[in-house]
């Protein structure tokens, strides 16, 4: 017999939560950063602090180019996404490692080659894509800033400043917009979290 | 001429502050101590370097590089700033386009608008903040090197309470 003391709940109506989760993949990720004291790398947002100091105390230099923030700005005044890609003018092979968090999960399909194209100009030979993507499923309805702890932990922080529309892309159709890299590592976790390490030939 | 303590709000103030302030004060002598600062009003624009022995903060419109190494430079809200700045410690909450050197703190704001590389000690960016530029963390040789090499702690390390959120599937393409 239950107790009556304890509550029962009922989660099947439960919106998915973000829930915390130890990266595999930035342990990874930063293994093979780690072994270039000049390593370079870029991250293309959202801006946060915590990852910032992460990689700013773990590579020669971190460069931020925040375009969560340009593409909600360019999608309020109604200018074509195609605008955004200006803003990464940087010159070729500059970078050692680029980080994607979610981002892609905000593009179209094309505007998702195009990007992809751009990072492989922008990455030397051998550098490495981080890609963060999430399950349909447990897609959160607001954008969330994966944020790095110790430990290569990662909490979830809502940026209700941003709107932006989501895609899903499954993991077949991520593999093939990925063509031109070689995938290194991807992990799949269970709060919906997919990790995907690319490199370029 | 820029007043200590004062806010220039435009250029007939200046004038007139500056005229008033030689005929009829005698300026009394400041402790060493105190932090003076100076704030260039929304309504002004300045052309040129300054080299400053007080803090200061530009409201206004400034083009120019700013060379005051024991003194805090702030760029205020409404504030537009182009030019290489070194400084004690830097507050960003308005436009700046520019590099930065400091040997103690860089502050960006969720209202700035930056752009431009960062040299500094410590750093704090908060959400929101329009940023496009590279930081380069000063640190003690050894540091890097340390912290590259951390390693990370064991799944069993986590806490107990969210054991859903580990990986469940790994796929290694690795050659």
């Amino acid at each position: 017999m239950a107790n009556p003391t304890v509550p029962v709940y009922d989660y099947s109506h439960a919106e998915p939560s973000l829930a915390d989760y130890t990266s595999m993949l930035l342990k990874k990720y930063f293994e093979k950063l780690g072994r270039s004291s000049t390593a370079q790398v870029l991250d293309v947002g959202p801006v946060c602090e915590e990852n910032i100091i992460f990689f700013a105390q773990r590579v020669k230099r971190f460069h931020v180019c925040d375009l969560f923030l340009r593409l909600n700005r360019n999608r309020r005044k109604g200018l074509p996404v195609n605008k955004l890609w200006e803003f990464l003018d940087y010159p070729p092979h500059r970078f050692d490692g680029i980080n994607l968090w979610d981002f892609i999960d905000h593009l179209t399909n094309d505007e998702v080659g195009r990007l992809v194209h751009l990072c492989h100009t922008l990455l030397k030979p051998r550098g490495m894509m981080m890609i963060t993507s999430f399950e349909k499923q447990w897609a959160p309805p607001q954008i969330h800033t994966f944020v790095m702890r110790d430990g290569f932990q990662i909490t979830f922080r809502l940026q209700d400043h941003l709107d932006l529309p989501r895609h899903y892309y499954s993991n077949r159709i991520l593999t093939a917009m990925l063509s031109d890299f070689q995938t290194v590592k991807s992990f799949i976790y269970r709060n919906g979290v997919r990790e995907f390490l690319c490199r370029r030939d | 001429m820029l007043k200590k303590g004062k806010k220039i709000e435009d250029n007939s103030s200046v004038a007139y502050d500056t005229v008033t302030e030689q005929k009829t004060i005698t300026p009394a002598p400041r402790p060493e101590a105190r932090a003076e600062s100076t704030t260039i009003g929304e309504q002004i624009t300045i052309e040129g370097n300054i080299r400053g022995g007080e803090h200061l903060v530009i409201e206004g419109s400034m083009k120019g590089n700013v060379e005051m190494e024991k003194h805090n430079f702030t760029v205020g809200s409404k504030g537009r700033v182009e030019g290489e700045i070194n400084a004690q410690n830097i507050k960003i909450s308005g436009q700046m386009i520019g590099n930065i050197k400091t040997q103690g703190k860089v502050e960006i704001t969720k209202e700035a608008d930056f752009m431009g590389d960062i040299r500094a000690k410590r750093i704090s960016v908060e959400d929101g903040a329009y940023f496009k530029g590279s930081i380069e963390l000063d640190q003690e040789p050894h540091r890097k090197t340390a912290l590259a090499g951390k390693s990370t702690p064991t799944p069993a390390a986590q806490p107990a309470n969210k054991p859903n959120s580990q990986t469940a599937k790994e796929d290694d393409k690795e050659n």
